[in-house]
């Protein structure tokens, strides 16, 4: 069994008496190295988890653990073992990228000595070396982003907290921040993210918890959720026979509805049929031999709803 | 337990890094440096322009054409220069520390500075500390400038530590409450017009009662309200109570008007026996509200429990309190009935002592050269000859005459006939008869000029170089000048002016043949 470097015990959050739950009884375990990702709509209560993880914010009811520290008892030492990178990150103007790195690692009491290697260190690392002299305003916001990535790692912190570290990039600097966060990852943080952009971030989690109006809707590996969001999927069959008898055999097997013509086509031997098959991935095989042992020839038989926004839908609706 | 007090110690001593950010930003890039060139300019030039208007406006003190005293001038000065530089405390401290908390929520930045381990105090201290760095660094860069004063005079020293005092104390109060409200809102916008507007009223409440007193007739309002106001405590501080102040000039009325009048400053002498100048109290209350508005902002800028303060930061902050105050009470209470600061009396004038220069005597060396005697003796002239003899002097006479008469042109001669002389001691009395000529060259021959002819007296005197001198002369009046027998014997035989030509013109032909 994998150690657990972050759990949260019925964790919740309510901003002011008579408002809605933010946070609804969190429970979660986060392994060690781990790189988690919170997917969920705007509001569904990432970033107040987040925050909370952070020691930013009082919980509600629950308690936390990062590293053996206690949320509510130890916060100071949880500030040293956590490194948080808000959603809406802040630059200092009048001020150079390694002075506001060193404002940083002063911060968190890092001896001058070290306080200049580190400073090096994280500007070569988050590939802003050429850059430190150059007034942290005047940087472009991806390298703004980095810059606050690094800013998080100047106390070397064990979990990394960080609130949609792609948001406003544009897709080249999202493919950095993501090679970056793997050789962080692989450097053996923890790193807890949140997105709400389910494609750039979760394909590289080793595990996402799915969140919705302050609770959990699914956790886990991104296999295992896919897996089970396979209870139903749409099914796409290139038919290059009889196509009606084909739709007819279709529509008879058991769990399958919404046969449908695609192209509209009006030829006979030739057409793409779609529909509806409320079964995992063993359903689909069977159905596939059904429809070959009737004869029926098959030229492409493709799941469709494989995407994360569709299982994500799926998920978030139910 | 040891290794944790080391790191407590450690700590403490470890630059606050919120103060380094801070005094970087205040004093990065060109914005200080204008601030404070312009701020001694233009205090420089009001100061400037308030000694002209001194002296213009002297006459009305002192009469047309007056003069006024120096340290007339002097106390204008530093009684205008003081209330200026209140005025600008007032003024840009809001400006300067209205924006410290609530600027890193807007650059949301103040997240991040809450997940590390800085303390929210720590924060609040480097952001309070940097911000009155930066303004007493420009009070005490006027000081300086300031102390022009003390050319003029008139200025006790007591008198400037009390304002550069008092400038001290409402700049750190007021940058505490420009702090409250930028962590209390959390939008600059609304902290600096909060700011302003408290620290406005503090300003107007003397003029409000100075109002209410004299034009709507209330009597009898309470001194207290003016504790507030850093105006009423300038006055109180720098204006000498029982003092005529329409003599000290127009600042220090105007000081005194805006600060709420004489009578309520304690200034006028109305008020029987010592009253504890004004700014005391306001020193106390300033005090107590900076350590509630610290205590208070302290707490809103914690991440959590901003309403609920924990028992030890309660405790803490009641210690604190509980310390501020009762060492005012100790002040206060041990110097009742004093007007100021401990006098110390000025000591009698005591009479110096005599210098007394020792004289050391020395043995007689015997000195094988002869040394000059550095102040050669004066050697007392010798007794005049006697009897004194006329004749020798002829020479001189005739030369003096023929350099001292004007004639026509050319080289003047004389020639002269002792008539008579008489002498008594070191002076004597020469008559002569004078018979000048000038004579000129003119081809070859020498050319008689214009001549006189004409009797003389010459007064003479023995010096103290031994010889006799001509002390002045003059054309003889024959009657009285010359003696009787004198005149009897020039109507005998009077001056051959036949043979005095022959004379004349043989010293002439010696004198021009070299020409």
């Amino acid at each position: 069994m994998a150690e657990f470097i972050l759990e949260t015990h019925g964790l919740s959050k309510r901003y002011r008496r008579g408002a809605p739950l933010a946070l609804d009884g969190l429970n979660l375990q986060v392994a060690r190295g781990a790189l988690y990702g919170f997917i969920g709509p705007n509001g569904a209560g990432k970033t107040t988890t987040l925050r909370l993880l952070a020691g930013l914010l009082e919980p509600s009811a629950g308690e936390a653990t990062i590293a053996g520290h206690s949320l509510r008892r130890d916060p100071q030492a949880i500030r040293q073992v956590v490194g948080y990178m808000p959603d809406f990150f802040g630059v200092y103007h009048e001020m150079t990228a390694s002075e506001y790195l060193d404002f940083f690692a002063r911060c968190h009491n890092l001896p001058a000595q070290r306080r200049k290697t580190v400073v090096a260190e994280l500007l070569e690392l988050v590939n802003l070396a050429d850059k430190r002299d150059e007034d942290v305003g005047h940087l472009s916001r991806g390298m703004q982003q980095r810059l606050c990535l690094a800013r998080t790692l100047v106390h070397d912190p064990q979990v990394l907290l960080l609130d949609e570290p792609a948001s406003g990039l544009d897709p080249r600097a999202r493919v950095e921040m993501r090679e970056l966060l793997r050789e962080l990852s692989a450097m053996g943080k923890t790193i807890i993210l949140s997105s709400h952009i389910l494609s750039e971030l979760a394909e590289m989690c080793t595990e996402v918890g799915i969140i919705e109006r302050g609770r959990i809707v699914a956790s886990g590996p991104l296999s295992e959720l896919r897996k089970r969001a396979l209870v139903g999927a749409l099914l796409r069959v290139h038919v290059l026979s009889d196509v009606d008898a084909a739709a007819s055999l279709l529509e008879g097997f058991p769990g399958v509805s919404n046969v449908m013509r695609l192209n509209g086509a009006h030829d006979e031997q030739d057409a793409w049929l779609e529909a509806y098959l409320a079964g995992d991935a063993q359903a689909s095989s069977q159905l596939l031999a059904h429809l070959v042992e009737h004869g029926v020839a098959i030229a492409e038989f493709r799941r469709v709803s494989d995407s994360l926004e569709e299982l994500f839908l799926q998920l978030t609706d139910g | 337990m040891k290794t944790k007090i080391l790191h407590a110690i450690r700590r403490l001593f470890r630059a606050n890094p919120i103060i380094i950010k801070e005094m970087r930003r205040h004093i990065r890039g060109p914005r200080a440096f204008i601030i404070l060139s312009s701020y001694l300019l233009g205090l420089g030039l009001l100061a400037y322009g308030i000694y002209r208007l001194t002296l213009a406006t002297a006459n009305a003190y002192y009469g047309y054409g007056g003069v006024p005293p120096s340290a007339y001038i002097g106390q204008t000065l530093f009684v205008s220069l003081a209330l200026l530089e209140m005025l600008f405390v007032c003024l840009i401290t809001p400006a300067m520390t209205a924006g410290t908390i609530s600027g890193e929520h807007e650059r949301r930045t103040y997240d991040m500075l809450l997940s590390t381990p800085l303390q929210p105090l720590s924060i609040l201290w480097g952001k309070v500390f940097a911000s009155l760095v930066y303004i007493q660094l420009l009070i005490l860069a006027a000081i300086p400038l300031s102390s022009i004063v003390f050319l003029f005079g008139g200025i006790a020293l007591r008198d400037a530590i009390q304002a550069i005092g008092l400038l001290a104390l409402t700049a750190m109060t007021y940058g505490v409450i420009g702090v409250f409200f930028s962590a209390l809102t959390r939008r600059t916008g609304a902290a600096t017009v909060l700011s302003y507007v408290v620290i406005s009223a503090f300003i107007s409440s003397s003029v409000l009662l100075w109002a209410l007193t004299n034009t709507m007739n209330i009597s009898g309002l309470p001194r207290q309200l003016l504790y507030l106001n850093p105006i009423s405590a300038l006055a109180s501080a720098i204006v000498a109570p029982g003092m005529d102040f329409y003599s000290m000039g127009p600042a220090a009325s105007l000081l005194i008007l805006l600060g709420g009048g004489p009578d309520i400053l304690g200034l006028s002498g109305t008020v029987s026996g010592p009253m504890r100048p004004l700014w005391q109290y306001t020193a106390a209350v300033y005090l107590a509200l900076t350590a509630v508005l610290y205590a208070v902002t302290g707490q809103l800028i914690k991440p959590v429990r901003r309403w609920r303060p924990g028992w030890r930061g309660l405790l803490g902050w009641a210690l604190v309190l509980a310390l501020v105050i009762a060492g005012l009470l100790f002040i206060f209470t041990t110097t009742h009935g004093s007007t100021g600061w401990p006098t110390i009396p000025t000591p009698m004038p005591i009479l110096a002592p005599p210098i007394v220069r020792e004289v050391v005597v020395r043995e007689a060396i015997e000195v094988p050269v002869e040394v000059p005697s550095p102040l050669p003796t004066p050697i007392p002239p010798p007794p005049p000859p006697s009897p004194f003899d006329a004749g020798e002097h002829k020479a001189l006479i005739q030369n003096t005459l023929a350099a001292n008469i004007l004639l026509e042109s050319g080289n003047t001669f004389c020639d002269v006939d002792i008539l008579d002389s008489n002498s008594s001691g070191g002076y004597a009395q020469v008559s002569v008869w004078a018979y000048c000529r000038s004579f000129s060259v003119a081809n070859g021959h020498i050319v008689p000029g214009q001549g006189i002819s004409v009797p003389y007296v010459f007064e003479m005197s023995w010096t103290q170089a031994g010889e006799w001198q001509i002390g002045a002369f003059w054309i003889a009046d024959v009657r009285n000048s010359l003696s009787p027998a004198a005149q009897q014997r020039l109507l005998e035989r009077p001056y051959d002016e036949a043979a005095g030509e022959e004379r004349l013109l043989e010293q002439a032909r010696q004198a021009l043949s070299g020409e």
